[in-house]
């Protein structure tokens, strides 16, 4: 009750506290800026900002063409007004970027430890992405650049994101549209008071395109948004032990990946609590509609997913513990997870076929996975409700391509994986259509159902390690089960409850 | 001391085995991993510059790389990463003729082989080519590829990657002569 306080009284703040920037209007056209599409405004976009942000604060408006620019740094109290027939382009030149030094990232348009800040107006900011990223690539191979070209492409920190704000307080990135970039398309790390509303991103381009990466940041809103992007949707994230990502709600969005909907991970180092979800639609995604990973040492808890469509998406729920990065000082965990009001359909077919940068084919053979809830024997996932739930599984699994079975034996066989990067596929073919638990404490089905559309060798459910199986309600349906096919699985799980 | 020995022996043969083996990367060439770009022109004249230079290994890492048809050279190995899927051409254009994506005569000593696939989108091809045959544009015997055509090879395998959709339906390669080695290679279509 508490904590739902303090997240009411938190947003109350933002919302009331974010767009006080209405001193004055400038236009970036009066330092000297061409909106011809041509002209590098880097120096005098700069040189506006600076002004206005040194002026009292106040709007500076980019209108009537579109705006070439490369790294360029926003200062408190300027709000960035991109007009709706306007935009920002990225440069195509490589050495137009800065990878900015306390960052560590390199970014279109950056703000470090700035205060009341925004970008609006209904315009596009275009990273150019695919065109600037193989350029990187090219600077590299003629030797003007360096770096791995690990999977054929320059790393992350190294490609411009369109946004990369680092420990700013008071953000409003309000309708506006983000559009290919180099990278992840808009980072908030380690800020306070953020909102997004009425965002559309359009990022297919290259590798990595996440939607929007949320790292150590609180007291976050991201409402009213459009989501279609290469990588994750909602990317939640920590970079540091002492990390902390409190206090944030979705709501009304609606989003399509190549990779995940709802993503904690896959860099997990600090705390998270406190996170709501509302009314969200998932579709046309690769992997799952939601995973929560703590891989790095990450405390997880108190989060609730409430009102989620997953629409031709590749798994519905993958909740996983590893210890990829994790040190002896960390204790971490994940626990306290609710989600409800849930409808998914998994489709047999590869959810994201035919969009730009597809996710990859890997982990195969393997027929269609199940929902996931994975933990590991050290750290354990506890107290998961899943509630007024209705998950449809395409069936059609065939044991001559991919088998798992569920003997004693087999169950034991399944790899720990503890180290490994967390995928839903990790395992390749899983014993169960429909749910897959494991290590695991304090599991509640109330008023689940599992439906499968074609034929599966494989039960609906199978736990192993699990203490508190609580099935109230949970529905099996599968019209094409031979007679007396067992569908519930429970090996080593103790206090079952059927009610 | 004798087990060092023949260690040392041991790594002196393989450092000299992987030391002609020079792996390029495919975006040296400018061959593009977006599932959108025709990378034909690219991939081939990666392969011929790879012969020029006495050999080596052309590396596909993770994505789509679109291409029509592709003449093998000797010595050249083709390495797909797990996640890389050669995506044939839909395009009947695209293979002059040619009977196989990735095509040799008479080339020796080429491994193709990784994780990766080579995806005919067979459905997609035939569906142009039979439009095509329609307007009479091209005969009806015209030649349909399939994902690896080998004539008269000598040392050459094809190793672990995954087949699908050859546009010669049950076809996923065809080998005509020569010394052909199939290993690991599976087709994950499924009915």
């Amino acid at each position: 009750m508490r904590n739902k306080l303090k997240i009411a009284a938190a947003f109350l703040l933002i919302s009331f506290a974010a767009p006080s920037l209405s001193a004055a209007d400038y236009y970036a056209r009066d330092f000297g800026a061409v909106p011809d599409g041509v002209t590098l405004n880097t120096a005098s976009i700069q040189a506006a900002i600076d002004f206005v942000s040194t002026h009292g604060g106040g709007r500076l408006i980019l209108d009537q063409g579109d705006y070439v620019c490369g790294s360029f740094y926003l200062k408190s109290n300027v709000l960035l007004c991109i007009d709706g027939d306007s935009a920002i382009l990225g440069s195509l030149n490589p050495f137009d970027y800065v990878r900015d030094p306390d960052a560590k990232w390199t970014a279109l348009v950056f703000a470090i430890g700035q205060e009341n800040i925004g970008i609006c107006g209904g315009g596009m900011i275009d990273g150019r992405g695919f065109d600037i990223a193989v350029r990187y690539t090219d600077f590299v191979h003629l030797g003007l650049m360096e770096d791995k070209l690990s999977n054929d492409r320059m790393v992350e920190q190294k490609r411009p994101e369109n946004i990369h704000f680092y420990k700013c307080t008071g953000i409003t990135i309000k309708d506006i549209t983000l559009k290919d970039p180099g990278c992840w398309n808009q980072q908030y790390d380690k800020c306070r008071d953020i909102l997004i509303d009425g965002v559309t991103v359009d990022a297919k381009s290259y590798w990595n395109n996440d939607g929007v990466d949320i790292v150590d940041c609180s007291d976050v809103i991201i409402r009213n948004c459009y989501f279609d992007a290469a990588d994750d949707v909602y990317c939640f994230k920590s970079h540091s032990e002492d990390g902390v990502s409190e206090n944030i709600l979705v709501e009304n969005c609606v989003g399509r990946s190549s990779a995940n909907g709802i993503k904690f991970g896959t860099y997990t180092r600090g705390k998270f609590k406190h996170f709501r979800f509302k009314n969200i639609t998932i579709f046309d995604t690769y992997r799952s509609a939601i995973t929560i990973a703590t891989v790095d040492g990450a405390q997880i808890e108190d989060v609730v997913i409430d009102s989620i469509r997953s629409i031709h998406t590749g798994n519905p729920i993958f909740l996983r513990t590893g210890t990829r990065h994790t040190n002896d000082n960390q204790k971490p965990y994940l626990k306290d997870i609710t989600i409800k009001n849930m409808y998914a359909e998994v489709p047999f077919e590869k959810p994201d076929a035919g969009y730009g940068y597809e996710g990859p084919v890997e982990d195969l053979p393997r027929n269609v996975c199940p929902s996931i809830i994975a933990g590991i024997p050290d750290i354990r996932i506890e107290n998961v409700r899943l509630e007024n739930i209705h998950i449809v599984y395409p069936g059609h699994a065939d044991p001559e391509y991919a088998y798992a079975g569920t003997s004693k034996e087999e169950l034991d066989a399944i790899e720990e994986q503890e180290t490994r990067y967390p995928e839903f596929s990790n395992w390749k073919e899983l014993p169960a259509w429909g749910f897959y638990i494991r290590h695991a404490d304090g599991i509640v089905f109330d008023n689940v159902t599992i439906t499968l559309a074609g034929e599966d060798y494989r039960p609906a459910l199978v736990t192993d390690d699990v203490n508190g199986l609580r099935m109230k309600d949970l529905k099996i349906i599968d019209d094409f089960a031979p007679k007396g096919k067992k569908q519930i699985i429970t090996k080593d799980t103790k206090n079952i409850r059927k009610k | 001391m004798r087990k060092s020995i023949i260690t040392a022996i041991l790594l002196l043969i393989s450092l000299q085995g992987f030391a002609q083996d020079k792996v390029y990367k495919a975006s040296f060439f400018g061959i593009r991993s977006n599932g959108i770009t025709d990378n034909t022109t690219s991939i081939q004249n990666a392969i011929d510059f790879i012969a020029s230079k006495g050999g080596g290994t052309l590396e596909f890492s993770v994505g789509r790389y679109i291409t029509g048809a592709i003449e093998l050279k000797s010595g050249v190995d083709i390495m797909l990463r797990e996640g890389a899927v050669i995506v044939g051409s839909d395009n009947i254009y695209a293979y002059r003729g040619h009977k196989g994506i990735f095509w040799g005569e008479g080339v020796k000593d080429v491994t193709i082989y990784g994780k990766g696939v080579i995806d005919g989108r067979g459905p997609a091809l035939l569906f142009f080519t039979r439009e095509q045959i329609k307007m009479r544009h091209i005969p009806e015997d015209t030649v349909l590829p399939t994902l690896v055509y080998l004539k008269d090879c000598s040392n050459v395998s094809l190793k672990d990657f995954i087949m699908r959709y050859p546009a010669t339906r049950n076809d996923l390669y065809i080998v005509e002569g020569g010394d052909v080695k199939v290993e690991g290679c599976y087709t994950d279509i499924r009915q």
